[in-house]
């Protein structure tokens, strides 16, 4: 017994050391900053990086990384920032403009205008580019509290897409549907005439999934009803008409679109747990290895039903095209045709500096971002340095948008995690995005992104005639109670459309009812709220 | 051997200042977790008053503006409010139920068993799956059910129903819930109870053996009694953790046609939340909570003490 | 309901028949508890098959109750991937250090608490559970330990949880049922100081109490993600399951968009990860279990009351 005390006390004094954490000194005169970054599961370290390797030898600095896991960060960097606990250098802050009002109002982040002015060239000379990012992430008030993250992802645009099998449609020798009764028929028909050719009913002709990237199956098809930009973790469900806000969970065209949809169910043409089964459920069905037994399904993107590696399901029988292709959007009994709509907003920054930096660390840092934002830059960090992430682009390599490319990347399918860059703040908007090198045979793995690009762009034409802008600006006190009341909107509009298309509620008795409690809910509050934030954005 | 009676409640002052002066190493003994106590959990107590006031990190936790009950109002008005406080409580109340006795059962099956191996094997069976990470049991909580692939669907089919998503109707949602939980948990709940039934004498079985007591009646008359000092302070226990239902895993059980049943308070916080940080409201909920749980603790307890011997002060 | 029936059994000590009755009883048990060892076993076979399974099989619901297309594709990436690996290191060293802080402090509270001649007691016990109902917050909570200088260090990790006041009840009601107050005053006769009388009488009989106390503190440990994520910065210092969590929690949307190239792979090693992970990051408390339990099983002597 004695001995086991003594062990223990031994242990416990050597874990001492052990339990300090490390610490390392600093070398002369280089300049240390102390950074918070968010780090995914898929980059190895942040200081076995290189990328920071790269970031400390050309720019004389020592980076001293807050690691976060990305789960969870949010959390860890609210409690930073209100215990007071913030590192000096904010990388991967991703605060939107009430955070910015808040901590900027409390003077914990610095605005940083007079820095891009005086050393910043390059960050100037895209602002310049794209006054839309200037807008973006410049306060009402005039200051810009840091750099946001910029990736113009074009089909992420537009990325409230329904995949149609294209083989089936082939096989019964029907057209893309461009209206909801044509819709209707083929998913009748993928249901009762055996595209799948196998002699068994087993064909599901519409499923989608819950709690993930615009897997739901009915915003979709609510577009041909009403406009809808639909997204699972904070739903505004407003729309806009000769500078009117409005709900549009209220109108009558809502109605006949639950009542639509609710018809597909009856019939047996809506899947049942579409409604509410997870991704890995949705997946399991797409990507079914014995018989393919799906006909549409919503996603962001295809690669969400089917993996790219299994060439088999993504590729059509013919092994010409891609078996799943974005259905453009659909025409309802009213003549309504929306696209979801999605335009990338710059008003939540990324790299943010707090009052703790010093001006030297301030000078460096905003050097770094500025080279950040140069063409080299941007492409180091989004996929490491020149020659084993990316390359210029030869002559006669054409990009996403068919263009004649600029730069190419190289492919690191194979391993599972890498330390060649680590998550910040690239100018990576639509023209640079696009002249990304891509195979032009969209068949090939590697044209995905291509491919993607050009199921985009029919749904251009459909976008809204006046669109909400993605992030409206509230003060703090009215964030909140939008934040609040837009949550039990949702919740309550979210349970009564999947009653109503499941048949768990009836739509003509309960009509009624449903739009009276909306009083309740502060439904007229929010849309005054909702109004006087959109027309102070115009 | 004359035993010493020695009094439940010390009444008398000069007993216990000798008391007090005879157990010194005791109190010794206590003053490292104390230590604890107060560094740790009482002096951020003084913490608690963010929920009323406007927290500025800058100005610090006294200077910030007082808003007084704002953010309570705030939670109290919610359209869902009393939707909330049912079905977190109808779901705490529900695991209570099947969930306390569960592993109490299974400690007293177990000990009867004879034969070591079999008795291990279960242990170590049933032990396992609190392990499990949330997200794994939740994957394999849907898979189950799943009327496509899932054992749910076969048994459907088998009996001739139409196969459908058990989650999918709000009604179900608390049962499968709370027998999830039963399932991964009761294992290691019974860890307690095992390690109790362990400690009863056994000259107490041989004596009943040879009465001619049936197992029956053994159980009623000696292991229940044994272990029923536990059994009541985990009640109470229990009973001071019900509004903790849990977060994550009903999080990621919720579709939206269970919401009706499986929106508790604390989803609903962490939604409201998730679009903008809001310290005062989580903190302010937070307290109610524990208000209502340290209410029903009293009263739990100031039961036990009536009726039986055993309470936790 | 059985009825209870006289029976002497065949002769004195040896082995003592069971009655018909408590045949029937037993048979009963043994019946129930092996339903309830297929049902818990089922899903457990599940995983481990799944985990052993190619991912690509087990997202199309094939998976029942063997492996399909074997692989080991999944442990190969839970042991090279870099965090993985570390964080284990890092989670035995918070479990091992953790756990001997926790059990010394619980005993030393637990025991005296157990004592109807320890004045104040009642006021303590209050004060325990207390903690227990109201927290501070995160937020001052976050500032003592960083005022204490432990954030960012691996103390972080063991220190602010030095007692889970339960478990405190736990063993207090085990010392209450099982540690007689005679035995105290019996060593107080013989002159027996109350440190001594913990050391060489209370702890040698506390032994299943301190194995389950050893088991509950070390699972709480092993499984604590919530401390780490609020007091560590340094991925050197991580454990486990912070390193699962953050591969295995997917649909969160991210403020910073995300590639979808970059959000497949990240779905795929999800995938890949998702069941080898929990077999590899359940397996130390399931071996140490078999361990913990003989000490508990076994039961104690009492043999020095006698006498």
């Amino acid at each position: 017994m004695k001995k086991l005390i003594g062990i223990v006390i031994t242990l416990l004094l050597a874990t001492f050391g052990f339990a300090s954490g490390t610490e390392e000194d600093a070398a002369g005169d280089v300049v240390v900053l102390d950074t918070f970054v968010r780090q995914s599961p898929m980059v190895s370290s942040v200081d076995n990086n290189q990328f920071t390797d790269l970031i400390e030898e050309k720019f004389g600095v020592e980076m001293d990384f807050t690691a976060v896991p990305s789960q969870g960060a949010d959390e860890k960097l609210s409690l930073l920032m209100a215990s007071g606990d913030y590192p000096s250098i904010l990388w991967t802050a991703g605060f939107d403009r009430s955070e910015q009002a808040r901590y900027g109002g409390q003077g914990v982040i610095i605005p940083i205008n007079d820095l891009i002015e005086q050393y910043g060239p390059n960050i100037q000379k895209r602002l310049a580019e794209y006054p839309e990012v200037l807008r973006d992430m410049t306060n009402p008030d005039g200051t810009i509290y840091g750099l946001p993250h910029v990736e113009g992802c074009y089909h992420c645009t537009y990325s409230q897409k329904m995949w149609i099998n294209t083989d089936w449609l082939n096989n019964l020798g029907l057209e893309m549907p461009t209206t909801t009764d044509e819709f209707a028929d083929v998913l009748e028909a993928f249901k009762t005439q055996d595209p799948n050719g196998n002699g068994e009913a087993d064909e599901i002709p519409l499923t989608g999934s819950v709690q993930w990237w615009h897997a739901e199956m009915w915003p979709y098809i609510m577009n041909a009803f009403v406009p809808l930009s639909y997204d699972w973790s904070q739903a505004q469900f407003v729309a806009v008409e000769d500078g009117k806000v409005y709900f549009a969970p209220t109108t009558e065209a809502w109605r006949e679109g639950l009542a639509y949809m609710n018809g597909l169910y009856e019939d047996g043409l809506i899947d049942q747990q579409g409604l509410t089964q997870q991704q890995d459920a949705m997946r399991g069905l797409v990507s079914n290895p014995d018989e393919i037994i799906v006909g549409a399904f919503t996603a962001g993107h295809v690669g969400m039903g089917v993996s790219l590696e299994d060439r088999e399901r993504f590729l059509n029988d013919s092994g010409d095209g891609v078996r799943y292709r974005a259905l453009p959007p659909i025409e309802g009994p009213g003549g309504a045709q929306y696209a979801g709509y999605f335009p990338p907003a710059f008003t939540s920054i990324s790299l943010a500096m707090t009052i703790k930096a010093t001006d030297e660390q301030q000078l460096k840092m905003m050097e770094i971002a500025d080279w950040i934002w140069t063409t080299e830059g941007t492409l180091t960090t989004i996929s490491g340095p020149e020659g084993v992430g990316w390359r210029w682009a030869e002559s006669g390599e054409l990009g996403l948008n068919g263009e004649p490319a600029v730069y190419a990347t190289y492919q690191h399918d194979a391993e599972a995690v890498h330390n060649r860059t680590i998550e910040a703040f690239p100018f990576w908007h639509f023209d640079l995005f696009n002249s990304w090198a891509a195979n032009q045979d969209i068949t090939s793995p590697d044209a995905y992104e291509r491919f993607l690009v050009l199921e985009t762009e029919q749904y251009e034409p459909y976008r809204p005639e006046e669109p909400v802008p993605p992030s409206l600006y509230y003060n703090s006190d009215d964030a909140q109670t939008v934040a609040q009341i837009q949550t039990e909107l949702q919740s309550f509009v979210d349970q009564f459309a999947v009653g109503v298309i499941s048949g768990q509620r009836d739509l003509d008795s309960e009509w009624n009812d449903y739009l009276a409690a909306f009083d309740g809910l502060r439904l007229e509050e929010y849309l005054s709220l909702v109004q006087a934030a959109y027309d102070a954005q115009q | 051997m004359a035993l010493k009676k020695v009094p439940t409640h010390i009444a008398d002052r000069r007993t216990r200042r000798r008391l007090v002066r005879k157990h010194w190493q005791f109190y010794m003994f206590c003053a490292l977790p104390v230590a604890y106590l107060v560094i740790f959990k009482y002096i951020p107590m003084v913490g608690a008053q963010i929920a009323f006031r406007d927290f500025n990190p800058i100005l610090g936790m006294w200077k910030s503006e007082w808003i007084g009950a704002r953010e309570f109002v705030r939670f109290f008005n919610s359209p869902s409010f009393w939707t909330l406080i049912r079905n977190t409580f109808f779901i705490s109340l529900l695991r209570l139920g099947l969930g306390f006795p569960a592993p109490i059962l299974l400690a007293i099956m177990l000990n009867e068993v004879r034969n070591r191996a079999f008795k291990r094997t279960v242990q170590m069976v049933t032990f396992a799956p609190h392990f499990i990470s949330t997200v794994v049991m939740v994957a394999v909580i849907i898979t189950v059910l799943s009327p496509r692939v899932g054992l749910a669907g076969r048994v459907m089919a088998f009996f001739g129903t139409a196969p459908y998503d058990l989650l999918s109707v709000a009604d179900n949602f608390r049962m499968i819930f709370v027998v999830s939980e039963v399932w991964q948990h009761m294992g290691y709940e019974s860890i307690i109870y095992i390690a109790a039934l362990s400690s009863v004498n056994p000259e107490l079985y041989d004596a009943a053996k040879i009465d001619g007591a049936s197992r029956l009646k053994k159980i009623r008359y000696i292991d229940i009694p044994s272990i029923m000092p536990t059994i009541v302070i985990l009640l109470i226990l229990n009973f001071g953790e019900i509004m903790n239902v849990g977060f994550e895993k009903i999080y990621l059980m919720q579709n939206p046609l269970n919401l009706a049943t499986s929106e508790i308070i604390q989803t609903y916080v962490y939604k409201v939340g998730l679009i903008n940080a809001n310290f005062s409201f989580g903190t302010a909920v937070g307290l109610f909570n524990s208000v209502i749980n340290f209410l029903l603790l009293v009263a739990v307890n100031q039961v036990a003490r009536r009726i039986s011997e055993t309470s936790l002060w | 309901m059985v009825r209870l029936r006289k029976k002497r059994d065949a002769g004195e000590g040896g082995t003592i028949k069971e009655s018909r009755d408590d045949w029937v009883f037993l048979a009963v048990v043994g019946v129930i508890l092996v339903i309830v060892l297929i049902a818990v076993l089922f899903p457990l076979v599940y995983i481990v098959s799944s985990s052993f399974s190619s991912s690509k099989a087990v997202i199309t619901g094939q998976v029942w109750l063997w492996p399909v297309e074997p692989t080991l594709a999944g442990y190969e990436a839970v042991l090279s991937h870099p965090g993985v690996m570390r964080g284990f290191a890092n989670s035995i060293f918070y479990t091992v250090a953790g756990t001997m802080v926790n059990v010394v402090m619980t005993v030393l509270i637990a025991y005296p608490l157990s004592r109807r001649d320890f004045v104040g007691r009642g006021v303590l016990t209050f004060l325990l559970v207390f903690t227990m109902l109201f927290y501070g917050g995160l937020i001052p909570t976050y500032l003592v330990v960083k005022t204490l200088g432990m954030v960012n260090t691996r103390w972080a990790m063991i220190i602010p949880e030095a007692l889970i006041v339960w478990f405190v009840i736990i063993a207090r009601t085990f010392f209450q049922s099982n540690i007689p107050q005679e035995l105290a005053e019996v060593s107080e006769i013989d002159g027996c100081s109350d440190a001594r009388f913990m050391w060489s009488v209370v702890l040698p009989l506390a032994k299943p109490v301190i194995a389950v106390l050893v088991l509950m503190y070390a699972i709480f440990h092993w499984n604590a993600y919530f401390q780490a994520l609020i007091y560590l910065g340094d991925e050197r210092m991580y454990p486990l399951q912070i390193v699962l969590r953050n591969i295995l929690i997917l649909n969160q949307t991210l403020r910073n968009s995300m590639r979808v190239s970059e959000q497949m792979l990240r779905q795929g090693l999800a995938d890949l990860l998702k069941f080898s992970l929990i077999v590899v990051a359940s397996a130390p408390m399931l071996i140490l279990y078999p361990f913990i339990q003989r000490h508990f099983i076994k039961g104690i002597l009492i043999g020095s009351l006698k006498g």
